[in-house]
């Protein structure tokens, strides 16, 4: 994990409560997730961007303090690094995303099944479909080559 | 969402390629717009359930024609847009955007720069983004700032006239800034105050944030239209907030503790800079919140005051570090309450980003993304 850049006068600075007060809006996020996957499968993310409120670094490491790290770590590596981590607890993750210099663009708390980010779009996956097929024409057409070379042998 | 982008790329060329389809053929995924769109969603204080919304608008656009005009200024606009950015995320708004015209950054000059920036205005007519960084002098009819033979108050007005919206980049060209300080030898005004006719967004600062002329830039691009402005012109997403009701060290104020000099106990243990000049509390911007350098810091977490660079007449304001008043005999007695400050504090920060949204959702009328079934055809 990328640590948060260091400032010079923030570590002075007590905590401002921020980090207990977000805690009632994710359960209450979390607490909708729960009723609508009851009723079957559904994607649906409630985001809260850190970056927004005026948090201190402390304010952050007291909230992913309370929030705790769960069972699933993931990196996504495009247009800079992103750190995406589940806390303990399921379905409230954590999304962090670089620039270069490890500096945190977007730093959010998203309530979700998966965070969108981790999902693979129907476009792309449509372009791996004429991507593999051009790979397996390819690999066909060498092994016709390969084999007709034998052949002359 | 698709409305909007209607309206705005209505006779747009049939035959262009899509955004999305263009930066496939470069080979970025979707998972990069969206990461770049989650960005945009979080600089403009936009729930960032609408990334995905913004992800779709932005894959569907067609490349946005910019002309990018340099009047009386310093270029600082320009060097804290380009030389703060990283070749990674915040880079690919330059994918999305064409810039036709820019003295700074083009390679050619003279007669071919013109030439470029003529055709560009034909070619786009009516649908072309100009920004201005600098402010344009009327005295003598302009005699006093020139290019080419034309004065920049020319040229703006022939630039402008077939403009879809202009950006005033820079506390300059928003509202005179520095060239306009006092005595104003060259009489020196903003863009609104010569061109009446368009859609003008100030975007002040001395520079301004790069994330905030960017994330302007975006949201002109993603949603098709003006953001929510304030009194002054500005978007409320960056400009909506003063400094003072954001700082971090707001809870020193609070207890009546503050710095009396750059280097007594009080500065060391980082109080409240009110009394050294701080201009936090007159001043709209979102230094405290976004910061500078990707986040790093900003002026008063380096333990500096406030300019208060993206107000009017900034310049003109007496001392940078003459406090704006002599705090008030009250603040004995919110220090009783200081302990309460901090949760409630926090809590209203929260309940005034989420104000924020509504107000911005409603202005900018983005439909909440519906929720989908999982497995379902989105289409």
């Amino acid at each position: 994990m990328t640590k948060a850049p260091s400032s010079c006068h923030e570590n002075d600075v007590p905590l401002t409560g921020l980090s207990i007060a977000l805690l009632p809006e994710i359960i209450a996020h979390l607490q909708d997730l729960a009723e609508k996957l009851k009723k079957g499968p559904v994607f649906a993310q409630e985001i809260i961007s850190l970056r927004g409120l005026p948090m201190t670094r402390e304010d952050i490491e007291d909230l992913d303090k309370h929030l705790g790290h769960g069972e699933v770590n993931a990196k996504v590596e495009v247009a800079g690094n992103s750190d995406v981590w589940e806390t303990s607890y399921s379905g409230v993750w954590r999304v962090r995303h670089f620039g270069t210099d490890d500096r945190i663009l977007v730093d959010d708390i998203v309530i979700a099944v998966i965070p969108e980010i981790l999902m693979a779009h129907k476009d792309d996956i449509s372009a791996s479909v004429l991507r593999m097929n051009d790979t397996i024409l390819n690999l066909q057409q060498d092994g016709i080559a390969s084999n007709q070379t034998k052949s002359l042998d | 969402m698709a409305k909007l982008f209607k309206n705005m790329f209505a006779t747009s060329e049939s035959t262009a390629l899509t955004l999305g389809e263009e930066l496939a053929q470069k080979g970025v995924s979707r998972r990069q717009i969206l990461k770049f769109s989650s960005y945009v969603a979080a600089l403009m204080a936009l729930p960032a359930s609408y990334s995905t919304a913004i992800a779709e608008s932005l894959s569907k656009a067609r490349r946005q024609s910019v002309i990018w005009l340099s009047f009386q200024e310093c270029t600082g606009c320009t060097e804290s847009i380009t030389r703060s950015f990283s070749p990674s995320l915040e880079d690919l708004i330059f994918d999305f955007i064409s810039l036709d015209y820019s003295e700074a950054l083009m390679n050619v000059s003279g007669s071919a720069a013109e030439a470029a920036r003529k055709q560009a205005m034909e070619e786009n007519k009516g649908k072309y983004i100009v920004v201005v960084e600098g402010s344009i002098p009327l005295d003598k009819d302009g005699i006093y700032s020139v290019s080419g033979g034309h004065t920049n108050l020319d040229v703006l007005k022939e630039v402008a006239k077939d403009a879809m919206a202009i950006i005033s980049m820079g506390t300059c060209a928003s509202f005179g800034g520095i060239p306009a300080a006092h005595p104003n030898p060259t009489g020196a005004v903003g863009v609104h105050e010569i061109i009446k006719d368009k859609p003008i967004i100030n975007v002040p600062g001395c520079p301004p944030i790069p994330e905030v002329m960017t994330g302007t830039i975006a949201f002109l691009l993603s949603l098709g239209k003006i953001p929510e402005l304030d009194h002054l012109g500005r978007p409320k997403a960056f400009y909506g907030d003063n400094i003072h009701d954001r700082c971090y060290r707001r809870p020193f104020y609070e207890r009546g503790e503050f710095a009396n000099s750059f280097d007594d106990e009080g500065a060391r243990k980082g109080y409240c800079l009110f009394n050294l000049g701080c201009k936090g509390p007159v001043t709209y911007n979102a230094c405290a919140t976004i910061k500078w350098n990707g986040g790093v810091s900003f002026p008063i977490q380096s333990g500096h005051g406030c300019l208060g660079c993206s107000e009017p007449g900034f310049w003109d304001k007496g001392s940078f570090y003459s406090p704006l008043s002599t705090p008030t005999s009250g603040l004995g007695k919110a220090a009783m309450g200081a302990a309460a400050v901090g949760t409630a504090g926090a809590v209203v920060a929260s309940l005034v980003q989420r104000k924020r949204r509504e107000n911005i959702l409603k202005a900018a009328a983005v439909p909440k993304p519906t929720e989908t079934k999982l497995g379902a055809d989105d289409e």
